[in-house]
């Protein structure tokens, strides 16, 4: 016999209070768990797909912020582009290295969206993550580099795929237009591997915009110059520049929405979990009164009586604090689909991430919350006069 | 072993003041066997809890093996609750969640013992319950569960066993037990206190200490009660 065993029947005793106590902490701690798992995903996620990009600064067309996230991060509508030649003017700003210059578009096919984006061979320089498994980059019209889940799906869908060599098809307006695969890119676990990549010219006659640009990627030669450089680069007629940073804090500004709201709410759910606990653990202390009397008749000590009843509070914040982890790494396994449920713009590699910082907020906030919530009844139970006590029926 | 010098005890409730004990003074010796009686509300009960160290006299003094109780902290009240004495009541009060085995290891816990497992199921087998060690108290009846009680109180071998109304919820065949067993306890040198009010009871007692109105009789008016 010890402590654990005291507690334990103390717990076993009253089986439907205790659960229901553990649920209520469960619950919270599974909410808090994947809350915090999911955040982090989200922003390794999204930092590692900017990463991926390889530009320090994006510049396009002047318009909404927000619209220029959505069409750097998920290449979406276009609002507006840029003459080609603004390359030169941008290329002449002192600190710019080099600048690789995209015509995006997509065409819908199969129910599924397809994205086409028009390269030059910087293309290959701004992004260090590029390796091309086989071919080489488009250099002539018509033809096309695909991304590795973009062969996947060709392989998949299509009898005799053959990758290089054979035709990529882009069905636009009714038509059929066939380019020439010359390359396949490696995995790069980013947005890169769904896409198919042609010349800029090509890219600009599917898509109706002959000598336009959607998004020129810069590269700067001193990152300590940025500002500077944004600023030379918004005095080109049109343009405005936004710096990757920025383009991060608008995705943790997209994942923050309500998260403040969100966590307080969560802490308000386990602090009235807490208050269940407490109000169990009071319950048991008036039930236990005798009990507690007794134990003091056979020498019990105040503080022994006062650990014994805050370790049955704790325990039971404790259980429900791992069931609610467990039930936590269940979400946030199926994480990307829960959270594309709610947020515009979703990561292609997985946000599924079981984070250290979640394990700590989900198992001490809860425990925390077990101490003071028995903290009270233990105090009670200790302080039990064993006469008065024993008086009690 | 056990002395009272004087010992008051007066409660309140409200404005009116019980004078539960009024100048109680006595003296048990180690290994008698010794009856509390009297009728209701006598101040049975508060001698029993002041004997005990569950309570204090608000005057006079009590000594056990010759240090003064009032002279002694809390911590050694602690440990002379623990060690010496062993308490016994009539409802029997064993956790009902709790094994016979898990009722008598628990005073072992609170002393911090080794061995409990062994040393309690001794203790069951002695009081003849060899065969009920993993019985619940709903699974024993009432004579059983007031042996586990004895073997209980007796666990941390105490020199003094206090047992309020033992065989007050029993029949008379299980109090019959139960007085043999406390008269083999007392054997071994047990010092026993019974708090009854049953006369049968305490005609198989040695001594008497008779109350009445908080006050110990002299064996005079101890006989005209009888």
């Amino acid at each position: 016999m010890n402590l654990f065993t005291i507690v334990y029947d103390g717990i076993r005793r009253r089986k439907i209070r205790s659960i229901l106590s553990v649920l209520g902490i469960a619950i919270s701690a599974m909410a808090l768990f994947t809350m915090v798992s999911l955040r982090e995903g989200y922003e390794t996620a999204m930092e590692s797909e900017l990463d991926q990009m390889g530009a320090h600064v994006v510049a396009l067309a002047k318009g909404c912020p927000y619209e220029a996230v959505a069409l750097i991060m998920m290449g979406g509508e276009v609002p507006d582009t840029l003459p080609e030649e603004v390359a030169t003017e941008i290329e002449e700003i002192p600190n710019v290295d080099f600048t690789s210059p995209n015509a995006l578009g997509a065409y819908e096919y199969a129910g599924e969206t397809h994205s086409v984006v028009g390269i030059t061979p910087n293309e290959k320089r701004m992004k260090p993550g590029w390796e091309i498994e086989q071919g080489r980059l488009p250099e002539q019209s018509n033809e096309v580099l695909l991304g590795s889940g973009k062969n996947e799906k060709m392989l998949e869908h299509e009898d005799n795929w053959n990758g290089v060599g054979d035709n990529y098809t882009v069905y636009l307006d009714g038509d059929e237009i066939y380019l020439e695969t010359v390359g396949i890119l490696n995995e790069t676990n980013s947005r890169d591997d769904n896409n198919a990549y042609t010349t800029l010219e090509t890219a600009q006659n599917l898509f109706g915009m002959e000598g336009e640009v959607v998004t020129f990627n810069i590269q700067l030669e001193d990152l300590g110059l940025m500002h500077e450089t944004i600023k030379e680069l918004e005095e080109i007629p049109d343009v405005q520049a936004v710096t990757v940073d920025e383009v991060m804090g608008t995705v943790q500004g997209l994942a923050g929405t309500g998260e403040a709201m969100l966590f307080a709410v969560l802490v308000l759910a386990l602090l009235i979990g807490g208050l269940g606990t407490m109000n169990t653990m009071m319950m048991t202390v008036f039930e236990r009164t005798r009990e507690v009397a007794l134990m003091k008749t056979m020498g019990a000590s105040k503080q022994k009586i006062f650990n014994l009843f805050l370790m049955e509070g704790v325990a039971i914040c404790l259980i429900g604090s791992l069931l609610g982890i467990a039930a936590g790494g269940l979400l946030v396994w199926g994480g990307d689909m829960l959270l594309s449920q709610f947020l515009p713009l979703m990561p292609s590699q997985s946000v599924a991430l079981f984070s250290g910082e979640a394990l700590v907020w989900a198992l001490l906030f809860p425990v925390g919350v077990g101490v003071l919530s028995a903290l009270y009844p233990a105090l009670r139970a200790a302080a039990l006069e064993p006469v008065i006590a024993l008086k009690n029926e | 072993m056990l002395t009272g010098e004087n010992i008051s005890k007066i409660y309140r409730r409200g404005r009116e003041e019980v004078k539960a004990l009024q100048e109680v003074s006595f003296s048990i010796n180690s290994g008698e066997m010794v009856g509390i009686m009297g009728p209701s509300g006598s101040g049975k009960t508060s001698l029993m809890n002041i004997l005990g160290l569950l309570d204090t006299p608000d005057r006079g003094r009590l000594s056990i093996n010759n240090c003064y109780v009032d002279e002694m902290s809390e911590r050694e009240k602690l440990q002379t609750r623990r060690e010496v004495v062993g308490f016994i009541y009539q409802d029997f009060l064993l956790v009902k969640s709790m094994t016979a085995l898990q009722n008598v290891m628990l005073p072992l816990y609170f002393a911090g013992k080794d061995i409990f497992r062994k040393r309690a199921s001794d203790l069951l087998e002695r009081v003849g319950l060899g065969q009920r060690l993993h019985h619940l108290p709903s699974q024993l009846s009432g004579g059983e569960m007031q042996r586990v009680a004895i073997a209980r109180a007796i666990a941390n071998d105490p020199e003094v066993v206090l047992a309020d109304e033992p065989t007050g919820n029993l029949d008379s065949v299980s109090s019959e037990g139960i007085l043999n067993l406390f008269h083999e306890i007392n054997k071994e040198g047990k010092t026993i206190i019974i708090v009854t009010h049953n006369i049968e009871l305490a005609k198989e007692l040695p001594r008497i200490l008779h109350l009445r109105d908080g006050k110990l009789l002299t064996g005079d008016e101890a006989l005209a009660t009888q």
